[in-house]
């Protein structure tokens, strides 16, 4: 017997019955509310950073382990069908990855388009720049939306 | 979770839960014998999900049965209709 990939050992991992009670509509749902929440926890701390940077940096590191612990429980709420490769899904999980996907790209693609309305807005009306805090958010939190939409989508989305 | 149905994709009716209970094969069985992961067997077997001509053959396989013996895009006669030839109550 060959010994499994790395591949094969994540998709069993994400497989895991013990995660079934995860894998209920209510629970992916609230996964993906608190992950969202998380996210705009994560904005309001980074808006903090030049006032009260002490305050910030502990929020901002409790802020990344529940977003680690929560990411990962969206994973395995979802089997990681929007992350694993092709040869690690069936015909039909392949066909929910790309409806997670097309629905995350419009939802990421307008998620966008607002940002760059919003600074375009500000450019236009002359506003002060903002603090650092605000640019770094500007900056980290589309990378961070864009890293967990696919699973939001698949998550919060799709009927078991 | 079923992927999307398009509102114009025909209905497919199919006799694999009749057929893995007959072979006594359990899900994860029939799954395995094709290659696919033991939950699409649960969304074919209750029509939530239409398979790709090659998983219907696949499955047809297992069975040793001709793919139209398993799968139509009209209803199957139950098993009573078809030994005794009698209508089922509705």
């Amino acid at each position: 017997m060959s010994t499994p990939t790395r591949v094969q050992r994540r998709a069993e991992r994400l497989d895991d019955p013990r995660f079934e009670s995860l894998r209920t509509t209510r629970a992916r749902r609230l996964l993906a509310a608190a992950l969202c929440g998380l996210l705009v926890v994560e904005a309001a701390l980074f808006v903090l950073v030049d006032t009260a940077p002490v305050a910030a940096a502990i929020g901002l590191t409790l802020v990344v382990v529940a977003f680690v612990l929560c990411l990962g429980a969206l994973k395995a709420s979802t089997r990681g069908i929007e992350e694993l490769p092709a040869e690690a899904l069936d015909e039909r999980q392949w066909q929910l990855r790309g409806e997670a996907y097309a629905r995350a790209y419009r939802l990421g693609f307008g998620l966008l388009t607002l940002e760059l309305a919003a600074v375009a807005l500000w450019l236009v009306a002359g506003w002060a720049a903002p603090d650092t805090g605000v640019l770094t958010a500007a900056v980290l939190l589309p990378f961070h939306v864009g890293l967990v939409l696919p699973t939001l989508v698949a998550a919060a989305t799709r009927d078991v | 979770m079923a992927p999307r149905k398009r509102s114009d994709e025909p209905e497919l009716f199919n006799r694999l839960t009749v057929l893995r209970t007959e072979r006594g094969l359990s899900r994860q069985e029939l799954a395995d014998a094709v290659g696919v992961h033991y939950q699409t067997i649960g969304y074919l077997e209750r029509g939530e999900y239409s398979p790709s001509a090659t998983l219907a053959l696949r499955l047809a396989a297992v069975f040793a049965l001709p793919v139209e013996a398993v799968f139509s895009l009209t209803p199957f006669r139950t098993l009573s209709e078809q030994v005794y030839g009698t209508q089922e109550v509705r």
